[in-house]
């Protein structure tokens, strides 16, 4: 042995990070490290579980919300059914010419029986539907007790289609483009309960494929001591389960149709199969609007006065404080502000209008604003404002020219989060009354942003507290349509801020 | 030195950043077609003063000027001066070149913009191209003026910020130690154009660089805690200097 391995190996031996304590030590350290990391790892994976949780749960019920089903049926429109009379007043009362008949039926058919039912009335449409199911299917309503359970059996059937389609019926009769005696047909809309059975027994059946494609779900026996048949085929029900009261329907042969998007184009309704998501984006969209207009030229000049111009003195350190406070005031607050100020004390009257529901979420969105503002403008080099001032330039010059342009995408940015975190918000809206039943659009260049609109969160809240599993559905859809906004929004920030802040 | 040959003269400045007495009453000419040197450790004022020249030290909220600075006679911080239209005159070179995120044409034409000195853009581009010429970046860039200034290398973003400044005739040039953020070639480029300016303009360089002191200026200032230590020369500062600190800074004993 050398000299120096000597050494090292006496090193070895005195080293006070060799010792067995010092061994303990490390391993205890390496523990705790490891602790802590799988201690992260988990906190990590519950929050996704409970995210992928969430998600799949809304957005798997948001399915049935989005499509909706339609029957496709011919239905005759018997002129003994509806009151001739009363049909042609009607029209002339609306200023149209009346025009009844279709010019296949003889003069001598008309109103052959008495005809008692009014034009107004659903009434009327929805006995013709009866009426042709019990001309066309009559073979699946054998066997019930007596006429009146058959009758109710048929009148079920027919409230498989919705008085949306019924009084799509009347309003096409009055105009003149059915006539009286024709057999048109009608792509009907399917009511909320049988949309919802519909969808579920196509999921269903999906499952149960079998080599034939023709799938039987289930066998039951009804009230009326009938076997039940539940099955699918070539996207053609045909049957149906016994709990409506709706009997073989396999033997009315009805096509179903799905995925007729109607969720975008429509407003409310108090009927789930008619109940669309426009009015409401339309009401966000116009309270973004005024939440633009207003908090992002007040914004952004505080945000230029406190972080450039403002003297540094109690006054303004209080300004700031506050500002920084009114972004974590709870949004109530804001809305009970807007109730109380706006519509009680200014404006009376005003209550549900977009502008209204718009000023008090820019009130919301203004801390928002100034903060990330400020922060952009105080993250603009300075030697941008000095170049400009050496050059002779004043404050305000080298301030609205050089350093407000460079702090653009960063103002934007905070801009585009201020709105999505308006677009979302619900109790202020409810507190203005932004929460109304809104069953039409309202028509561009009408003055939309004041009268009553509704917004997308209090849609949703409205549709939530209805139990009408369709409502459920469309309440997932609205949910859906919602985070794809504020999702896309925040996307939209993140990348102005990436793409134009590194250039500089 | 005849007074006329005097563009700028200093007496008596005192500068206060709040409580702190951080320069103590300096009196300084700055003569015409002449660099000025302003050497001294860190801290020890020679900034400050420099920025007392075009009252950039306006921009510090807690900053106070007292003493009188004549610039042709007249005192900038009197009450019928304008700031900006000081700033114009007497034009400002920083440490770290700071164009502005633009083209390399709108940098040079922001001045003459500003101060609506060209009327037609025929008469624009002449006061670019002979800024530009001047700074001597013309032969580089007159192809690309259209491209984005920060494109160009440290050095020659350092000569657009020089052009930018005498686009608009300033009467004399401030510069913050210019090369400190530079390697040695485009240094050794920008005390060329230091050289050739002084022909033109009177020049106030501060420089933590002794050599480089030695290199630019025809009078050097030594600043040491807030003090004007000596004003000499610049051969007679280096090699034989009056004051005990002096000889020890430029000995390299401290600093």
């Amino acid at each position: 042995m050398t000299e120096t391995d000597a050494m090292i190996t006496s090193h070895l031996h005195t080293s006070p990070h060799l010792t067995e304590a010092a061994a303990r030590r490390r391993a205890a350290r390496q523990r705790g490290e490891l602790i802590f990391r799988s201690l992260g790892l988990a906190a990590l994976g519950l929050a996704a579980l409970f995210l992928v949780a969430l998600m799949y749960s809304v957005f798997k019920k948001s399915y049935n919300g989005f499509v909706q089903s339609f029957i496709t049926l011919e239905i005759p429109l018997d002129a003994e059914i509806l009151d001739p009379e009363d049909l042609a007043q009607y029209q002339a009362s609306v200023g149209i010419t009346p025009n009844l008949w279709a010019a296949e039926i003889t003069p001598t058919a008309r109103g052959a029986k008495s005809a008692s039912r009014k034009v107004q009335r659903t009434a009327a449409y929805k006995k013709m539907v009866e009426a042709m199911i019990d001309q066309n299917h009559g073979e699946a309503f054998t066997g019930y007790d007596g006429d009146r359970a058959r009758n109710k059996a048929i009148s079920q059937t027919a409230g498989m289609i919705s008085t949306e389609t019924l009084l799509t019926i009347r309003d096409r009769l009055v105009s003149g483009e059915y006539r009286l005696g024709e057999t048109v047909t009608v792509r009907a809309l399917a009511a909320g309960d049988a949309d919802v059975l519909f969808k579920d027994m196509k999921r269903q059946t999906r499952k149960n494929l079998d080599s034939e494609n023709w799938i039987l779900l289930k066998e039951s026996i009804d009230a009326n001591g009938l076997s039940v048949l539940t099955s699918w085929r070539d996207g053609r029900l045909v049957s149906i389960r016994p709990y409506l009261g709706v009997p073989r329907l396999d033997l009315l042969g009805w096509t179903i149709l799905e995925r007729q998007p109607g969720f975008f184009g429509s407003a409310s309704s108090t009927k789930p199969e008619r109940a669309g998501i426009a009015a409401a984006a339309q009401g966000t969209f116009l309270m973004l609007m005024v939440v633009v207009v207003l908090s992002v030229p007040v914004g952004v000049l505080a945000a230029v006065y406190l972080e450039k111009f403002a003297p540094r003195n109690q006054f303004t350190d209080f300004m700031e404080i506050n500002i920084n406070n009114l972004a974590a005031v709870p949004s109530i607050i804001f809305g009970i502000l807007g109730a109380a100020v706006i519509i009680q004390w200014l404006f009376p009257g005003s209550r549900g209008f977009p502008i209204v529901g718009g000023t008090v979420l820019s009130f919301m969105t203004l801390p928002t604003v100034i903060i990330a503002a400020r922060a952009a403008i105080g993250a603009v080099p300075p030697s941008y404002e000095q170049a400009a001032l050496g050059m002779g330039a004043s404050r305000q010059q080298a301030v609205f020219q050089h350093v407000l342009p460079a702090a653009l995408p960063g103002i934007a940015s905070g801009v585009i989060i201020g709105l999505a975190q308006a677009a979302g918000e619900t109790a202020p809206l409810l507190m203005v009354g932004m929460n109304a039943f809104i069953k039409d659009v309202c028509e561009v260049g009408t003055g939309c942003l004041m009268a009553r609109g509704v917004g997308m969160p209090s849609q949703i809240y409205q549709w939530a507290a209805d139990d009408d599993p369709l409502f459920q559905n469309k309440t997932a859809a609205g949910i859906v349509c919602l985070l794809a906004l504020v999702i896309s929004m925040n996307a939209l920030a993140t990348f102005i801020r990436t793409r134009f802040e590194r250039s500089n | 030195m005849s007074q006329t040959d005097l563009r700028m003269q200093a007496r008596d400045v005192n500068v206060f950043y709040g409580d702190d007495h951080s320069l103590r009453s300096v009196s300084l000419d700055v003569p015409n077609r002449h660099v000025t040197a302003l050497i001294g450790p860190s801290g020890c004022g020679k900034s400050t003063f420099l920025r007392c020249l075009n009252r950039m030290n306006d921009t510090i909220e807690i900053a106070r000027v007292e003493g009188s600075i004549l610039l042709e006679g007249e005192d900038i911080y009197g009450e019928d001066i304008d700031a900006n239209l000081l700033r114009q005159r007497v034009g400002m070179v920083f440490q770290k070149p700071n164009p502005f995120p633009k083209s390399i044409y709108d940098n040079v034409a922001y001045g003459p913009r500003l101060h609506g000195m060209a009327r037609t853009t025929e008469e624009l581009n002449h006061i670019v191209e002979d800024a530009l010429r001047a700074a001597g970046l013309w032969e580089e860039v007159h192809d690309r003026l259209d491209s984005e200034a920060l494109g160009l290398s440290g050095g020659q973003q350092q000569r657009l910020c020089i052009a930018r400044a005498i686009a608009v005739s300033p009467e004399v040039i401030l510069m913050d130690e210019p090369c400190s953020a530079l390697d040695p070639i485009a240094t050794s480029i920008i005390e060329e154009l230091i050289l050739e300016l002084a022909r033109d303009y009177a020049i106030v360089i501060v420089t933590h660089n002794m050599q480089q002191a030695q290199r630019v200026a025809g009078t050097t200032a030594f600043f040491h805690l807030g003090d004007l230590v000596e004003v000499q020369p610049t051969d007679k500062l280096f090699n034989k200097p009056k004051d005990q600190r002096t000889k020890d800074y430029v000995a390299g004993s401290f600093g």
